[in-house]
């Protein structure tokens, strides 16, 4: 089958059903399922999440940051920022992480299981963050949009954090 | 409803009534009309042609072949009287959320699980919102787990990426494997 017999639209409401993780590696398929992946994962995320992902990286330093920018602004450039009633919000958020100090970051564990180091995660970063940032996100929810696409914004986090390792 | 008043028959008595459609290889179809109102599609033309509609001549359907309306009729035959699906999604993650199928759907779309692609798109055409998202989400459950390789395998994909996209996709992927 040709692939290209197939709308788009279609295959958008196939991939609405699957995670961020699954989608990742269909971009792998062919040309069009890897550009609507891109572009259909992206707008599939919370706007919120996606630009925390990469604020998120500016805070640990992290080499990816660059990818994932790529990644984001590949899909639809910066004109959703100015179409969207969350930029204001976008901005905010992005400006208060920006600012803000990861209390005693090396204090994280990077060896433990997915569910360890998220709630980890949520416990010295998340938490403390939207505490101080007037209650705009609910840890909760935002943990919650964080386990989704974020197993991405965390992980992406640790990469560079694992690889410098010295063991 | 247009469809109320056409042939100047009212609606429980027009759906008893039959009406032929035509698909693109020139097959034609005797359907209920109370089955073929499922499609959207369709009963907005019964509606638009009203009065004039008849119904010896024929609904041309172009975008449609033979073996896969008949596949649909199916669905619709079962589907006359169901209610309007419900399309969810998680709030949070913006996942939507997977619909619990009968054991008759889950029979038909075993029945025609290689012909999962073509019923998509003819359910999009004819615009049944059951068909169409229960397809799409029997093609996500198929999918689920698989490589790209045994995806491309399954569906007859032509792998049009060069190795080097490949790599930068691997690249950038790197996050999958943590």
């Amino acid at each position: 089958m040709s692939m290209n017999q197939v709308p788009s639209d279609l295959i958008v409401d196939v991939f609405c059903y699957l995670s961020g993780k699954e989608l990742a590696y269909f971009r792998e398929v062919c040309q069009k399922w890897n550009y609507l992946v891109i572009q259909g994962s992206l707008l599939s995320l919370p706007r919120v999440v996606i630009e925390d992902q990469i604020r998120i990286c500016d805070i640990f330093g992290v080499a990816h940051e660059t990818n994932l920018r790529e990644q984001c602004w590949m899909a639809d450039g910066q004109e959703h920022k100015q179409n969207t009633s969350d930029y204001v919000e976008f901005e905010s958020i992005s400006a208060a992480l920006r600012n803000y100090v990861l209390p005693e970051k090396k204090k994280l564990n990077f060896n433990t299981s997915d569910t360890e180091a998220g709630l980890l995660f949520y416990d010295t970063f998340l938490k403390d963050f939207c505490q101080n940032f007037e209650q705009t996100l609910h840890p909760e929810t935002m943990f919650e949009s964080v386990k989704f696409g974020t197993t991405f914004q965390i992980r992406c986090a640790w990469i560079p954090l694992l690889s410098n390792d010295p063991k | 409803m247009a469809t109320e008043s056409a042939n100047g028959v009212s609606s429980p008595e027009l759906n008893e009534r039959d009406v032929v459609i035509t698909t693109n290889d020139n097959r034609n179809f005797t359907v209920k009309i109370g089955v073929a109102r499922v499609s959207k599609t369709i009963n907005n033309m019964i509606q638009d042609l009203g009065e004039s509609l008849d119904l010896s001549s024929g609904i041309p359907l172009p975008n449609v072949d033979g073996p896969i309306f008949e596949k649909v009729l199916e669905w619709c035959e079962e589907h006359k009287n169901a209610p309007e699906i419900k399309v969810e999604q998680d709030p949070h993650t913006r996942e939507r959320k997977w619909f619990t199928m009968t054991e008759w759907e889950e029979e038909y779309f075993r029945k025609f699980l290689s012909h999962l692609w073509d019923l998509a798109m003819a359910a999009n055409y004819l615009e049944i919102p059951s068909l169409y998202y229960y397809t799409c989400q029997k093609l996500a459950e198929r999918i689920k787990g698989r490589t790209p390789e045994q995806i491309r395998e399954m569906f007859g994909i032509e792998d049009d990426l060069t190795e080097e996209e490949k790599a930068e996709i691997r690249r950038t992927n790197v996050w999958c494997t943590y």
